[in-house]
């Protein structure tokens, strides 16, 4: 609804002062210009109030010819006729020029910029490689993507959701490498959300992702923009929000999960050594538990001679079934990460000593729980540890208490049948249109060079094929010093 | 979906899905049974078994080539009538799941025989079938996804025979003739019931991308891998065990693993199983899928998804009621007799029909 | 949402029905390290178990708990033995197995059936005859400081090592036992003092013990079945040269390389004639006489050696053939490629084997001497 504005300042100054409810940070300043009466109003909290002296105040009182807008100095100033766009004028940080007489109101931008410096993200360390990250400001991130991909051929594309919140969002591809299906399908998902507030990315990958019952992260969350950029390259999507450092990259599939850019910066053999160490650490963390129950509960003949006898000594004096023991150490170590998260970094050290020493000996003396249980739960606790991505990590973790209860009912068996029923949920989950488990399921031999391990960089001719990009050819003869002609082959 | 994948799958994808319908619970009693019958000429007449699919393989394309865009289901009316071709239907959907109940009948009875004695049946049968509902009712892809990965567990079980080879005595195959060529001939009659599974042909043929040249050839090295890799078991259990000892042993694969041991681990056999279990869900989960496009595509407008519940109850309840060895024997003179009649003599009279009528369906296309 | 809630449903049932019904606690179980078997007054059978107990704390060592039951078959006496313990026997790491002689005489297979059915089974326990009960030898409790039943496992695996006593586990000797291609040989436990001894083969025939060979005759015997171990060594004394005397008339040679090469010839009259040609690369271990560089000495060493061989080898064989123990295998050959005769024969082959004539031929070649001459 239109309210025009009223020639009469007071009024004006009313009407903001009431639809703002009197907040107390609601200031304004009398001035003159050209003999007329004029007003500047603006929140004190989201304004910056020197730019307000140098860009609007100053200019004003040097008197000189012309009309405002040419007058003040300010990049951004817009004239409003209507007056009730004023107050969210108002609460993004903008000055309103208010003058006697005029049918206009004059919005300056001149919000003030609190924003903390790039600085490396903390859960996603690198050993080499950028160390720069992504703040919880979209222009600066929007800078941060930019400046790695100085090509036209990046698009940004601005969304507003939350209908209280207003969160600001971008959305960035590649025009010539994405696939312009994924584009609109992620654009009509992102104008779908209907919600008053959005308050982090969290909301809007689980507003939009495909399958929300499922234990799987489908969209990779990252605070470095060059995996983002990498990403890109691919022919993905990356979603930036105000406010929040954290990027969603999509569609992504499991293996993604597993990848850091320290891949790419570190020679190819080490690598895909270290990514061969964490794809296995992935199946370690959350089958051990399950497979030592179902070998000390079922099939304790599995386990050579020698071994047995270590092991038996020391489960004997356990009062617990394998399950109940793998459950009480298994939460305990849960408990003890949660605490270690929320507890300060001083305090935290404490926990470590607590959990190390506390759980782990005394447990153990006092009879409660076995050695090689308490290894078990450690090793589970270490390799999930190793996911780069903290979601995945949790999720493995999750997945094996299910486990465990399937080899606590059926042994070995019983796991069989876990494990085929997750790799038939993997196989299910699909992702903006991408196979999850791609490039195993479906079977993609060209792509498993980049998945497992990670083929030397010259060898990767083909962009990974998932994300159905436009283009799949990304280099030929990268070491073309190699060939006296590296046209002809 | 939003990038909508066409719903095909790949040739390569029937392929796999060829060898997965296959390998079943056969391979497990296969060498026992030639011995049996062939002694040691077994792993000939396996070969001959292959052969004799091979031929099938082509009668079913033959057959499933006329109606490039129709399953089993849809073509039958079309040969022989509404009523009759529903009718007909309806027993080759009573025959797919009669087969997936004896499947996992077998493999409850083995699975109690070497791991879990004392669980009982219907737990079994209830975890096997679970798992397989969540597989079949799925689109085809994702079925044949699955298939693709969990055929490299054939892989992992050619390399634990290998190991066999360490106390292997080739003198036990001599004189191969032994039997006389007769009984190898006939054991090679009984060497085609573990192979059975192509017949997943004529429900999925149409949904397969490509040429039908190319549908044969997939289907054909889908046999011939899986024959193989059959013989390959069959002979390599005929040089480990000897032929005094092989009627003593109906799973001789088993135990022939069982007697192993590595470093860190004992009991072969169970890892063997474990992996086993892998290829008879995907063969059940085969079956099941073949009777529910059957049954949806009778009772739900050609949605298989509805029907998988109760398909599923059905095999439960089939397979529940075969705890006694002569029910279970029922069900496999009952599957040899219509494995002929439906495989062989069914689609060669349909071959038949359909050249002689000159009904081809792509011209009505 | 409405079929979340329902599968969740019956998740929650399935797992509130469901027990855990095969569970067979490691805990819980008493693990049986050895067994032993012997004949008991009356056709009853006695069996000894071994099992070995684990310390409560750290300090201790393990020891053994030694159970005697009798009863009329393996199983019957083993649940006799479960009565007599806490908790519950289990025999999954069994490692030895151990028949008495007498017992051995009878037929063995009965004995061990019950392992072959179960499918928890440990088939690679090691098996063995004892000169005497088995008994008497699981009940010397400890060797030094070693437990028995650890002592015999460990035993037993060195001198396969040496080629002593063949290779044998439950397994290995399954095909053997029913087979009728073939018969088996087992080590030969005997008892010396508070000490066990391992050096002969006991061989049978048709699932029945029937002798025992020497130590170099069981050597030979392995040889001759082409199952050499890792290490073989023979010391021969060098009778050619008569005026030596003590510890100079003897050569030690280790046996680097045996190939063997075995046929079996039907002649017309049903005659089977097997010969065994074995090549052994060999080289000196001990030779106090330090002449090796002469060429003329060792091929003169090694006719004489071939020769001592050929005749131990010959020795052997006799001794098979007395005991009826085809280790060979030359009935199974038969079987594969003269299958006419076999069906001839196949009736007493027992004792048509003791007509087979065995023609083995050693050929010794010395190719190493050690870093002296």
């Amino acid at each position: 609804m239109k309210i025009d504005v009223s020639p009469s300042l007071q009024e004006n100054k009313e009407y903001i002062q009431n639809q703002l409810f009197h907040s107390s940070d609601l200031k304004w300043r009398s001035i003159q210009f050209h003999q007329l009466e004029g007003l500047i109003v603006f929140l004190e909290s989201l304004s910056d109030q020197q730019r307000i002296q140098k860009e609007i105040i100053q200019p004003l009182e040097e008197n000189k010819e012309g009309t405002l807008d040419k007058i003040i100095t300010s990049v951004n100033i817009t004239r409003k006729s209507d007056l009730s766009q004023l107050p969210q004028a108002l609460v993004q940080g903008n000055c309103v020029l208010l003058l006697e007489g005029t049918a206009d109101a004059f919005v300056v931008g001149v919000a003030a910029d609190y924003k903390r410096s790039i600085s490396e993200p903390v859960n996603e360390g690198v050993i080499r490689g950028a160390h720069d990250g992504f703040i919880e400001h979209l222009i600066t991130n929007l800078y941060l993507v930019r400046k790695r991909i100085e090509n036209p051929n990046l698009v940004a594309r601005y969304y507003q959701v939350g209908t209280e919140s207003k969160t600001k969002l971008a959305l960035l591809f590649m025009q010539n490498l994405a696939n312009p299906d994924l584009v609109k399908e992620v654009d009509s998902r992102l104008r779908s959300i209907v919600m008053d507030n959005t308050l982090s990315p969290g909301f809007i990958a689980e507003l939009i992702e495909d399958k929300p019952f499922s234990i799987f992260p489908q969209i990779l969350f990252t605070e470095r923009p060059d995996r983002a950029v990498a990403h890109l390259m691919e022919g993905r999507v990356v979603i930036l929000s105000d406010e929040d450092p954290s990027a969603l990259i999509l569609p992504v599939t499991f293996f993604a999960f597993y990848q850091t850019p320290d891949d790419y910066h570190s020679r190819w053999i080490v690598g895909s050594f270290l990514r061969l160490i964490r794809l296995f650490s992935f199946i370690t963390s959350f089958l051990v538990p399950a497979l030592y129950i179902a070998v000390v509960g079922f099939h304790p003949e599995i386990l050579p001679t020698d071994l047995i006898y270590t092991v038996k000594s020391s489960i004997d004096r356990v009062p617990f079934p394998p399950i109940v023991e793998a459950f009480l150490m298994q939460i305990t170590l849960e408990v003890l990460r949660e605490a270690g998260i929320r507890l300060p970094s001083r305090v935290g050290q404490t926990i470590g000593i607590v959990g190390g020493l506390v759980i782990g000996e005394s447990v153990v003396r006092a009879g409660l729980v076995s050695y090689p249980m308490v290894i078990v739960v450690a090793l589970t606790a270490i390799s999930s540890f190793v996911a780069p991505s903290n979601e995945i990590s949790t999720a493995s973790r999750i997945l094996g208490f299910p486990l465990m209860i399937l080899a606590a009912m059926f042994g070995l068996i019983g796991i069989m049948f876990g494990l085929l029923f997750l790799l038939i949920h993997l196989c299910k989950l699909e992702s903006f249109g991408t196979a999850y488990f791609a490039p195993v399921m479906p079977l993609r031999i060209k792509d498993l060079k980049d998945t497992f391990v990670r083929f030397p960089i010259w060898s990767l001719n083909q962009r990974p094929h998932d994300p159905h990009p436009k283009s799949v050819s990304q280099e030929r003869y990268s070491r073309g010093w190699e060939h006296d002609d590296p046209g002809t082959e | 979906m939003m990038i909508p994948e066409q719903s095909r799958i790949t040739q390569g994808q029937f392929m796999f899905f060829v060898i997965q319908s296959q390998v079943g619970v056969g391979i497990l009693t296969l060498p026992h049974k030639m011995q049996a019958a062939a002694k040691g000429g077994g792993w000939i007449s396996t070969l001959i078994a292959g052969l004799i699919v091979q031929v099938i393989i082509v009668i079913l394309w033959g057959l499933c080539r006329r109606f490039p865009s129709d399953t089993l289901f849809s073509f039958l009316p079309k040969i022989t009538g509404k009523l009759l071709g529903s009718l007909l239907g309806l027993a080759y959907i009573g025959y797919f799941l009669l087969s997936a109940g004896t499947i996992l009948s077998f493999f409850a009875e083995i699975v109690g025989k070497w791991v879990l004695q004392a669980t009982p049946r219907w737990a079994l049968l209830l975890l096997t079938l679970l798992t397989c509902i969540y597989l079949v009712k799925e689109p085809l892809q994702v079925i044949a996804r699955l298939f693709v990965i969990s055929s490299f567990t054939i892989i992992v079980m050619v390399l634990l025979s290998l190991f066999g080879y360490a106390n292997a005595n080739f003198t036990y195959l001599f004189p191969i003739t032994d039997a006389g060529w007769g009984n190898i001939i006939k054991a090679a009659n009984e060497a085609l019931f573990p192979l059975v599974g192509y017949e997943v042909m004529l429900v999925i043929y149409p949904f397969v991308e490509g040429k039908s040249g190319g549908k044969l050839k997939a289907a054909s090295v889908g046999n011939m891998l899986i024959v193989l890799f059959y013989t390959f078991e069959v002979f390599t259990n005929l040089v480990i065990f000897s032929p005094a000892i092989m009627p003593a042993i109906s799973e001789p694969l088993l135990y022939m693993l069982k007697g192993f041991s590595f470093q860190i681990i004992q009991r072969i056999d169970l890892l063997f199983l474990s992996l086993w279990i892998f290829i008879v869900s995907t063969a059940i989960a085969s079956w099941l899928y073949m009777a529910s496009v059957g049954l949806g595509h009778f009772f739900h407008r050609g949605e298989h998804k509805k029907a998988v519940f109760y398909a599923a109850f059905i095999v439960f309840i089939l397979a529940l009621l075969s705890e006694d060895p002569s029910i279970i024997d029922l069900y496999d003179r009952i599957l040899k007799t219509s494995h002929y009649l439906f495989v062989v003599v069914l689609p060669l009279i349909f071959l038949l029909f359909s050249y002689l009528s000159k009904k081809r369906s792509a011209l009505t296309r | 949402m409405k079929r979340m809630c329902i599968t969740s449903t019956a998740l929650v049932v399935f797992l509130l029905m469901a027990g855990c019904w095969d569970q067979d606690l490691l805990r819980n179980a008493r693990l049986i390290y050895g067994a032993g078997f012997d004949l008991a007054p009356n056709g009853k059978l006695l069996t000894t178990i071994v099992i070995r107990d684990l310390p409560q704390s750290e300090q201790q060592s393990p020891a053994n708990d030694i159970i005697y039951a009798v009863g009329n078959t393996p199983r019957d006496t083993r649940d006799k033995a479960d009565n007599q313990v806490s908790r519950l026997l289990r025999s999954y790491r069994n490692r030895v197995i151990l028949i008495g002689e007498e017992l051995a005489k009878q037929d063995i297979y009965p004995i061990l059936d019950v392992f072959y059915r179960d499918p928890k089974s440990a088939l690679n326990a090691k098996i063995a005859v004892t000169q005497g009960k088995a008994t008497d030898i699981l009940s010397l409790k400890k060797v030094g400081n070693v437990l028995i039943a650890e002592e015999i496992d460990e035993l037993i695996k060195s001198k396969e090592k040496t080629t002593s006593i063949p290779k044998v586990t439950l397994e290995t000797i399954y095909p053997a036992i029913i087979d009728p291609g073939e018969d088996f040989v087992l080590p030969y436990l005997v008892r010396k003092g508070k000490r066990v001894d391992i050096s002969r083969i006991a061989m049978f025939h048709d699932q029945r013990f029937t002798g025992v060979l020497s130590p170099d005759e069981s050597t030979m015997c392995l040889l001759l079945q082409a199952r050499m171990g890792k290490i073989t060594s023979f010391t021969q004394k060098l009778s050619a040269q008569k005026d030596h005397k003590g510890s100079h008339d003897y050569i030690t040679f280790q046996i680097n390389k045996s190939k063997r090469k075995m046929e079996v010839l039907v002649q017309p009259d049903d005659q089977i004639s097997v010969t065994l040609d074995l090549k052994w690369t060999v080289g000196v271990e001990e030779y106090p006489k330090d002449q090796l560089n002469d060429k003329k000495m060792i091929a003169q060493l090694n006719q004489h050696l071939s020769k001592a061989m050929t005749d131990l080898a010959k020795k052997t064989l006799q001794k098979m053939q007395e005991a009826r123990c085809d280790g060979l295998g030359i009935a199974r050959q038969l079987m594969a490629f003269h299958p006419e005769i076999w069906k001839r024969q196949k009736e007493n082959w027992g004792s048509n084997y003791q007509k087979v004539h065995f023609a083995p031929q050693i050929h010794v070649d010395i190719t190493k001497k050690g870093i002296i001459n």
